[in-house]
């Protein structure tokens, strides 16, 4: 077992990292004065993991789209009872989710952690599905999917997503649709459970009132030892342009939302974080309500509010992304386009450029606030293959230079593409 | 050393918390305005609290308001505005990280406490109103805002469900207003609405930051002891009326999902008791709609109950086919049934305590959870410690559980239908 204690000066938080010996990788974060605990049992299988192969496997299995999401649904549910009737002995409130990258499995309490941990570590390493329980699950997720689809805000950004990705998974809805998920039997769970659920490619984050030691004895009682299955994961070659540079879609929404994606090379790790965070500065400064670029656009009645960002990476796609309500998104995104050439010819604002930096490091800082911010802190650092820190690092070392070059780099309007939802 | 509060009124009408946790990394301040809500003045103290927000006199323009706030390693400073019983309540709230993390030791909260400080008693002013040109802006903001409320769904439906539920009554108002009325506002109304709530509404600070540090108390002392105050007194409790025939109302949206939201009304004042028995019924995962409605029947992905003590009113929203939706308030009636014959265990009962229980022990993690604490408790008249509310809690018996219950009456159906089985039409360009 190999255990390290990570510590950051400036916030005076620390960490244990541990890598056990089933292949485990466990992340504590002792938080004294705090109530709560907060913990996550994560696997390394998002939507976007639809074509694998295990070393015992011959080829890459493809799975139907939204399987990851349906297993989730359904792990929640053991042989004897559902799992949480045994949370609710303890009081702890259990969730999970599942992204591109990602399904976790968490809880959070003010008591009895340790009870909780071991239903945590228990339930999700006890699947139990048959043809019976599979099928009444298609109806409800089937609800979820609709329920969905009538968000804007949500549609909007998977057809951007559409937009820009020609082969990558990342452009399918995470819980699939009503009919892919009509292909998900009982077999196929087991076969991407075994697959995916293995402590190899796993990690068990606990952060708050909580104690490292109490948490290996817990791991070592609960955690089945199982032998590395060698995942590999592949996707379909990726070209670097996108599909279609424009798609709208009509529904019940007052005025138009949009979403302006940015394709650029996806890049990971250390070097992939520090990508990431150039990005969002440079998007942060771009679309600074203390420009000019959007003192016009506001004054002009083009947008009304601030655009939001955000910088959508994972395992072999990078978005830069900016959106937003307008009267006229089409004439927003040529302004955008024209801000990005004048900043590419005249460089960015340098005022604006180091408030922006204190914006992002500020940010930065807040996470490290409670047990909640700071278990989903370790557990991002797990699934982009970074330490926990390394973001405050990244901020105060990032110059001028490296995000008028990351404006240069990955803000090519011949690889964008915009989304519009726009009234009925 | 642990937690410390202490409330001190500063002047008439205004309650000053000071909260004093080691353990965060943080200031949060929130001044709350707590003023009656009314069809005539909601919509003005709405967009004069979001013009306080953006400017003031020395800092003339959102503009640069948001370059300042980023300056100050992006300090936060916004408005919110809800509706607490028959009361609008009106939240204007700073927020930064602690001084020791500055790159060049600047005084950070300092500098934002001085931004607050202007923003409330010193307003960015033209003639006798607001600034025109950021009132032009909010006003943009805000006719955006109406226009957008139909976006979310599950949100709007329950939106305009409460006009019927509450029918007549304040709460039934929006605090942002109708469009035809903000097409018509002006910055001269909208000031004169605010320095009425300078005036007269009933005002609660909160601060929380990591060590003690009275600037911000005693700058609010000096500064409303020279304001005129003739406090007007609010009722934050008024119990909906049952009303004497269940209202049943269908609107169409296009839409896939059909969203069924049923009202019941209770006059029960055993606050604690109607909560657990909202939980057992439908406000946790393992509670009866859950298990029976989600689970067991399929027939939807959310369907819960949730108890809004001001109103005296549970209020359970769903998602459904519409050709499920009679099956599934079918579904709904008998399980409240169930929870009025006393049909759960003592597990059931201690599980949905321990529920609660655990949400009220968070209570001390967030600067953010600390003030919603207290801040109810005033509105309440009823101001107590988490561990205090946690052993009323874990006293209450089945029987008071079954009599909340059983006080529960339908009230209201409101069914959002979906009148399109597609939802949307798409339309790809390729360039």
């Amino acid at each position: 077992m190999n255990k390290q204690i990570i510590k950051d000066e400036l916030t005076g938080v620390s960490y244990v990292k541990i890598r056990h010996d089933s292949g485990l990788e466990i992340l504590v974060c002792e938080m004294p004065g705090y109530t709560t605990t907060e913990a996550y049992f994560g696997t390394r299988y998002g939507s976007v993991n639809t074509r694998f192969k295990t070393a015992a496997d011959d080829g890459f299995t493809v799975v139907p789209e939204g399987i990851a999401h349906f297993l989730e649904h359904k792990l929640f549910e053991n042989e004897d009872c559902d799992v949480f009737s045994l949370f609710a002995k303890t009081g702890a409130s259990a969730n999970a989710y599942t992204s591109f990258d990602r399904t976790c499995y968490l809880f959070s309490c003010s008591e009895n952690y340790k009870e909780s941990l071991e239903i945590l570590l228990s339930f999700v390493q006890e699947p139990y599905f048959t043809k019976e329980t599979v099928d009444k699950e298609q109806g409800i997720i089937a609800q979820e999917i609709r329920m969905s689809n009538d968000n804007p805000g949500t549609r909007c950004f998977y057809n951007m997503l559409r937009g820009i990705y020609h082969e990558h998974p990342v452009k399918i809805d995470i819980a699939g649709t009503e009919e892919s998920i009509r292909k998900i039997d009982a077999d196929l769970l087991y076969k991407c459970y075994n697959t995916f659920y293995n402590l190899h490619n796993m990690v068990l984050v606990v952060a708050g009132n909580v104690k490292a030691d109490e948490v290996l004895e817990i791991v070592k009682r609960k955690l089945r030892a199982c032998e590395d299955v060698k995942l590999q994961t592949e996707f379909l070659y990726e070209p670097e342009t996108v599909v279609k540079k424009e798609i709208t879609e009509k529904m019940a929404v007052g005025i138009p939302i949009f979403s302006i994606g940015f394709k650029s090379a996806p890049c990971s790790g250390y070097e992939g974080m520090k990508a990431e965070i150039e990005a969002f500065t440079a998007l942060s400064v771009i679309t600074n309500p203390a420009s000019e670029f959007c003192k016009g656009l506001m004054d002009e009645g083009l947008i009304t509010s601030p655009f939001s960002n955000e910088v959508f990476t994972g395992d072999g796609y990078f978005t830069s992304i900016i959106s937003g309500e307008s009267k006229d998104p089409y004439e927003v995104r040529d302004r955008v386009f024209g801000e990005i050439s004048r900043i590419k010819t005249e460089g960015l604002d340098r005022r604006l450029f180091e408030n922006t930096r204190k914006y992002t490091y500020g940010l930065s800082v807040r996470e490290f606030e409670n047990p909640e911010s700071v278990a989903s802190l370790l557990l991002n650092s797990f699934y982009s293959r970074t330490g926990a820190f390394d973001s405050l690092k990244i901020i105060r070392e990032m110059t001028y230079e490296d995000v008028t070059e990351t404006v240069k780099k990955r803000f090519d309007p011949e690889k964008s593409v915009l989304s519009v939802i726009a009234p009925k | 050393m642990g937690l410390k509060i202490n409330r001190e009124v500063i002047a008439d009408g205004v309650g000053f918390s000071e909260i004093i946790d080691p353990k965060i990394k943080t200031s949060v301040l929130k001044i709350k305005f707590i003023t009656e809500l009314n069809e005539k003045n909601a919509q003005l103290n709405t967009i004069a609290a979001q013009l306080v927000t953006a400017s003031n006199s020395r800092i003339k323009s959102y503009s640069e308001m948001s370059d300042r706030l980023d300056a100050l390693y992006g300090s936060l400073l916004y408005c919110d505005v809800t509706k607490n019983g028959d009361c609008q309540v009106i939240s204007v709230n700073a927020g930064c990280i602690d001084n020791r993390f500055a790159f060049e030791g600047e005084n950070i909260l300092g500098d934002l406490l001085g931004i607050v400080h202007d923003c409330i008693f010193e307003p960015n002013l033209e003639g006798d109103g607001f600034d025109s040109h950021e009132f032009e802006l909010k006003r943009r903001e805000l006719t955006e805002a109406i226009n957008s409320e139909i976006n979310n769904k599950r949100w709007y439906a329950m939106f305009m469900a409460q006009k019927h539920i509450f029918k007549g009554e304040p709460v039934a108002n929006s605090t942002n207003g109708t469009m035809e009325a903000a097409e018509k506002i002006t910055p001269a109304q909208a000031y004169e609405v605010y320095k009425e709530l300078l005036e007269t509404a009933v005002i609660e600070i909160y601060f929380v930051s990591s060590s003690e540090n009275h600037t911000a108390k005693e700058a609010f002392r000096k500064m409303f002891s020279s304001a005129e105050r003739r406090v007007q007194k609010v009722n934050l409790r008024s119990v909906s009326p049952l009303k004497t025939e269940v209202c049943r109302v269908t609107e169409q949206v296009a839409m896939n999902q059909t969203k069924v939201i049923m009202a019941f009304k209770t006059k029960c004042e055993n606050r604690l008791a109607a909560i657990l028995a909202a939980k057992i019924f439908g406000g946790t995962p393992f509670s009866k709609l859950f298990v029976n409605v989600r689970e067991k029947m399929s027939l939807c992905y959310y369907c819960s109950a949730s108890y809004v003590y001001s109103k005296g009113t549970m209020l359970v929203e769903s998602g459904v086919d519409t050709e499920k939706a009679e099956k599934l308030m079918e579904a709904v009636a008998v399980q409240l049934e169930s929870v009025k014959q006393g049909d759960f265990t003592d597990e059931d009962l201690l599980a949905a305590k321990l529920n609660f229980a655990n949400g009220i022990r968070s209570v001390n993690d967030t600067p953010s959870q600390i003030i919603s604490w207290y801040f109810i408790g005033f509105c309440y008249g009823d101001e107590v410690t988490p561990e205090e509310e946690l052993e009323r809690v874990m006293k209450l018996t089945r029987e008071d559980v079954i009599e909340a219950a059983k006080s529960f009456d339908l009230d209201t159906v409101f069914v959002m239908e979906a009148n399109d089985e597609e939802g949307s039409d798409q339309e790809d360009t390729d360039e």
